[in-house]
C-alpha cells in the first residue's frame, strides 16, 4: 500500500463505486447480513411459540432486556415477529433479489454498458444500507422496535405509548420504510429506463431473458404500489406527531384515559396498506420465476417451453395482483359482495399462475436433465410454488379464509409460496451466478447437500403449520397454551421448532461453500453452464466499466 | 453530470429515451401517491362526522401555480432578454406559491379544531405533499432548462413542460377535490 491515492482507488471502486456489478454485489451483501439477523429472530419466535413458560437463561443474558428471569416478555415477543417479518419481506429477499441480481444482471442482460442513471443507482443503495441501519437502530431504544407486526396496523402503531415498541421504534420503522420505498422507487426507475431504452440494438423485449423481463414488471409493481404505503406511512406520521386522526377511531382509552381526537378509520390504513401488499408478494416471487424459467432452459438445453406465454402471464399477474388486495380482509366487515368479487379475481390469478407451471412441465418433459445445484434450487422453487400456490386458492375463498384468517395456516402458505420461494430463488440465482460474480465455482457437493438439507427442513417446518391452522392455532400469540383446545398441538410446535432449527444450521453449508469458492473455488471459465443469455458473453468476473 | 449533458445539449438519443422513461415512471408513480391520499379522503368525506370549511384562498394558489407553469414556456422558448424573465417569472410564482401553501397549512393548524378536524388534516396532508413534489419537479424542471449558450434542447423542454404542467394539473385536481366537492 503506497498511500492515500491508493486506499481512495479502493474506496471508489469496492465502496463509493457507481459500476451496477459492484453495486449488486453490496446490494447483495448488505442482504446476507439482515438474513442473519432476521433468520435469529425467526428463530426466537419458534422457541416461544414451542416453550413459552420455559425459562431460557443463556438467551436471556444475551438479550436481557427481552427477557424477564428468563421468560421472554410478551412485547419482546411481539417485536420480534414485526421486525423478523420487515427485515426479510423488504431488507433480505427485495434486496437481494432485486437489488442484487436486478442491478447486476440487468445492463448484462439487455447489453448496455451500466444502468442508465449510475449515481441513481449508487444513491439507492446507499438510502437503502441507510434505511437498514434505522431498523436495526430501533433495537437499540430505549423501549425496543416496533411490535405492531409487519403490517404495522393501527390502532397500535398510531398511539404512542400503547406498548413498548408503539413509541421511538415504531417512528424508526415508518422512516427506515419511507428510506426502502425511496430507494426501491430510484432503482425501479432506472430498471425501466435501462430495459426500455438502453437495450443493444436489435435485441428485443421478446428477445430477452424471463429474468429481465420479470424485473421489468417487478419495476412498475413497486413504482406503482409502494406509493401507497408512503401515503400511509405519511399519514400515520401525522397521526403520530401532528395531532390528526386519519387512523385513530373515536372512544379509544388508554391506560385509563381517552384518547383524544378519533374518528379515523383503521380499516383504511389496511386498504392503503394491502394494496402494496400484494403486489409486493409478487415483486418477491417474480423474480424467482423469472431465474427458474430461465435456468429450466439452461439446464433442459432448449428455451423454456410457451416463451411469450410466459411473458403475458407474468404480465397478467402483475396486473392482476392490484385487483386482489381484499382478500387479506375479509374478516374487516367488508360488504359480501366485495368480498366476493375479491375472491373471484384472487381465484383468477391462478390462470396466468397454472400457465406457469405448465410451461414448465413441458419444458421437463422428456428432456435430458443437467441436476446441478441451480437446477436443483429451480425445482425447488417449483415444488414450493405449486404447493404454496395450492393453498392460496383456499385462502382466497371468503368462506375458508374466515375460518383461517390469522391461523398457522396462513403463515404456511406465505412462508411456502412467497418467502420459500423468493429464498429459493436467492440460492439459485447465487449459484448460478457465482461464475460471472467471482470467476470461480461453487463446490457442487456443498451446494447439493445445502439444497437437500434446506429443501427437507423447510418443508418439515412449514408445511406442519398448515394442520395446526386447521386445528385453530392463530398466529402471533404469546402463550398458544392458554387456550386448552391448543395444547395438544405443543408436541408439533416443538417438532416445527426443531425443524426451524435444523433449517437454520443447514445455512451453514452456504456460507461455508460462498466464502470458501470465493478463494478456493474451480476457476469457472467464461460460461460454465453454456448459457445462451447475453451476460455470459462477458469474460468472468467481469471487468469494471468506470 | 452525464445525463444533464445529454438531456441539455442533445447527445446520446438513447439516454434521452432513458431519461423519458423513467420521469414518466416517476410521474406515474406520483399519480399512484396522490390516488392513494385521495382515495383515503374520498372514504373519509363519506363519514358522518365531516365538517368542510368554506375558502377562497386556494384559488390565488392556483393563479401562481398557473403563472409558473407558464413561465417555463417563456423561459424555455429563446436565449436572451425573455428567458432571463422567464426564470425570474417562474421564481417568484414559485416562490409565493411556496409561501401560499405553507401559509394555507399553518392556518388550518392553527385554526379551531386544528388538524384534529378531518377535513384541515386532509388540507394540509395533501398541499404539504404537493408542495414536496412541486420543489422538486421545479429543481428537476430548472435543472433541464438551465444550460450555456442557445437554449434548452426541445427533449430538455419536453421534459421541463412535462413536469410543471402535470403538477399544476396535480393542483388543481387537489384543489377542486378540497374545495369544488363540498
Amino acid at each position: 500500500m503506497s498511500g492515500g491515492g491508493e486506499s481512495r482507488g479502493i474506496l471508489s471502486r469496492y465502496v463509493f463505486s457507481l459500476d451496477h456489478r459492484v453495486i449488486g454485489l453490496q446490494y447483495l451483501m448488505t442482504a446476507m447480513g439482515m438474513a442473519l439477523v432476521g433468520g435469529l429472530l425467526a428463530l426466537l419466535v419458534r422457541m416461544q411459540i414451542a416453550w413459552p413458560s420455559h425459562e431460557f437463561r443463556a438467551v436471556s443474558r444475551l438479550l436481557p432486556q427481552g427477557f424477564d428471569e428468563g421468560i421472554m416478555k410478551p412485547e419482546f415477543y411481539a417485536a420480534l415477529f414485526t421486525m423478523h417479518g420487515t427485515i426479510m419481506i423488504f431488507f433480505v429477499l427485495s434486496a437481494a433479489l432485486i437489488g442484487g441480481f436486478g442491478n447486476y444482471l440487468i445492463p448484462l442482460q439487455v447489453g448496455a454498458r451500466d444502468m442508465a442513471f449510475p449515481r441513481l443507482n449508487a444513491l439507492s443503495y446507499w438510502i437503502y444500507l441507510v434505511s437498514s441501519v434505522v431498523m436495526l437502530a430501533s433495537f437499540f431504544t430505549p423501549s425496543g422496535p416496533a411490535a405492531s407486526g409487519w403490517t404495522a396496523y393501527p390502532p397500535l402503531s398510531a398511539l404512542k405509548g400503547a406498548i413498548a415498541g408503539s413509541n421511538l421504534g415504531q417512528d424508526l420503522w415508518l422512516v427506515a420504510m419511507a428510506l426502502f420505498i425511496l430507494s426501491f422507487t430510484l432503482g425501479g426507475l432506472n430498471f425501466l429506463a435501462t430495459i426500455v431504452a438502453l437495450r443493444r440494438p436489435g435485441l428485443l423485449m421478446m428477445d430477452l431473458p424471463l429474468f429481465t423481463w420479470a424485473m421489468f414488471f417487478v419495476a412498475i409493481l413497486g413504482l406503482l404500489a409502494f406509493p401507497s404505503l408512503t401515503a400511509a406511512s405519511i399519514m400515520l406520521l401525522l397521526d403520530r406527531h401532528a395531532g390528526t386522526s386519519f387512523f385513530i377511531p373515536t372512544g379509544l382509552v388508554l391506560s385509563g384515559e381517552a384518547v383524544q381526537g378519533g374518528g379515523g378509520s383503521p380499516i383504511l390504513w389496511q386498504h392503503l396498506f394491502w394494496f402494496l401488499g400484494h403486489p409486493e408478494v409478487y415483486i418477491l416471487m417474480l423474480p424467482s420465476l423469472g431465474i427458474t424459467s430461465d435456468l429450466f432452459g439452461v439446464f433442459t438445453g432448449r428455451r423454456v417451453f410457451g416463451y411469450a406465454s410466459m411473458v403475458y402471464a407474468m404480465a397478467l399477474i402483475s396486473g392482476m395482483s392490484f385487483l386482489v388486495w381484499g382478500h387479506h380482509m375479509f374478516v374487516s366487515g367488508m360488504s359480501p359482495f366485495l368480498g366476493s368479487a375479491f375472491a373471484v379475481t384472487t381465484t383468477l390469478i391462478a390462470v396466468p399462475s397454472g400457465v406457469k407451471v405448465f410451461n414448465w412441465i413441458a419444458s421437463l418433459w422428456n428432456r435430458p436433465l443437467r441436476l446441478t445445484t441451480p437446477m436443483l434450487w429451480a425445482l425447488g422453487i417449483f415444488s414450493l410454488f405449486v404447493t404454496g400456490g395450492l393453498s392460496g386458492i383456499w385462502l382466497g375463498q371468503t368462506q375458508i379464509d374466515i375460518q383461517l384468517h390469522d391461523t398457522a395456516f396462513v403463515v404456511a402458505h406465505f412462508h411456502i409460496i412467497m418467502a420459500g420461494a423468493a429464498l429459493f430463488g436467492v440460492f439459485a440465482g447465487v449459484h448460478y451466478w457465482f461464475p460471472l460474480f467471482f470467476g470461480r465455482l461453487m463446490n457442487e457437493r456443498l451446494g447439493i447437500a445445502h439444497f437437500l438439507l434446506t429443501f427437507v427442513f423447510y418443508y418439515a417446518t412449514f408445511f406442519p403449520m398448515h394442520l395446526a391452522g386447521l386445528q385453530g392455532q392463530v398466529r402471533r400469540v404469546y402463550d398458544p397454551y392458554q387456550y386448552d383446545y391448543l395444547k395438544p398441538l405443543a408436541s408439533m410446535n416443538a417438532f416445527i421448532t426443531w425443524a426451524a432449527v435444523a433449517l437454520a444450521i443447514s445455512q451453514i453449508l452456504f456460507f461455508v461453500n460462498f466464502f470458501w469458492s470465493l478463494k478456493k473455488g474451480n476457476p469457472a471459465g467464461p460460461n460454465p453452464w453454456t448459457a445462451p443469455t447475453l451476460e455470459w458473453s462477458e469474460p468472468a468476473p467481469a471487468e469494471e466499466n468506470a | 453530470m452525464r445525463v444533464a449533458a445529454s438531456v441539455s445539449q442533445g447527445r446520446g438519443p438513447a439516454l434521452e429515451n432513458a431519461t423519458r422513461v423513467a420521469v414518466v415512471a416517476s410521474l406515474g408513480a406520483t399519480t399512484m401517491l396522490f390516488a392513494s391520499l385521495v382515495s383515503a379522503y374520498l372514504v373519509r368525506r363519506s363519514f358522518a362526522d365531516w365538517r368542510p370549511s368554506p375558502a377562497l384562498w386556494p384559488l390565488g394558489l392556483l393563479a401562481f401555480a398557473l403563472i409558473a407553469s407558464g413561465g417555463v414556456e417563456i423561459a424555455a422558448r429563446d436565449a436572451g432578454a425573455r428567458r432571463r424573465l422567464g426564470f425570474q417569472a417562474l421564481a417568484l410564482a414559485s416562490g409565493l406559491y411556496l409561501a401560499g401553501a405553507l401559509g394555507v397549512i399553518g392556518s388550518v393548524a392553527s385554526a379551531e379544531g386544528g388538524l384534529q378536524m378531518p377535513f384541515n388534516a386532509f388540507v394540509a396532508l395533501l398541499l404539504g405533499v404537493h408542495v414536496v413534489h412541486a420543489i422538486v419537479g421545479g429543481g428537476f424542471a430548472i435543472w433541464v432548462l438551465r444550460v450555456e449558450g442557445s437554449g434548452p434542447s426541445d427533449h430538455g423542454l419536453w421534459l421541463a413542460r412535462l413536469v410543471t404542467h402535470f403538477l399544476t394539473a396535480l393542483l388543481c385536481a387537489i384543489v377542486f377535490l378540497l374545495f369544488g366537492l363540498q
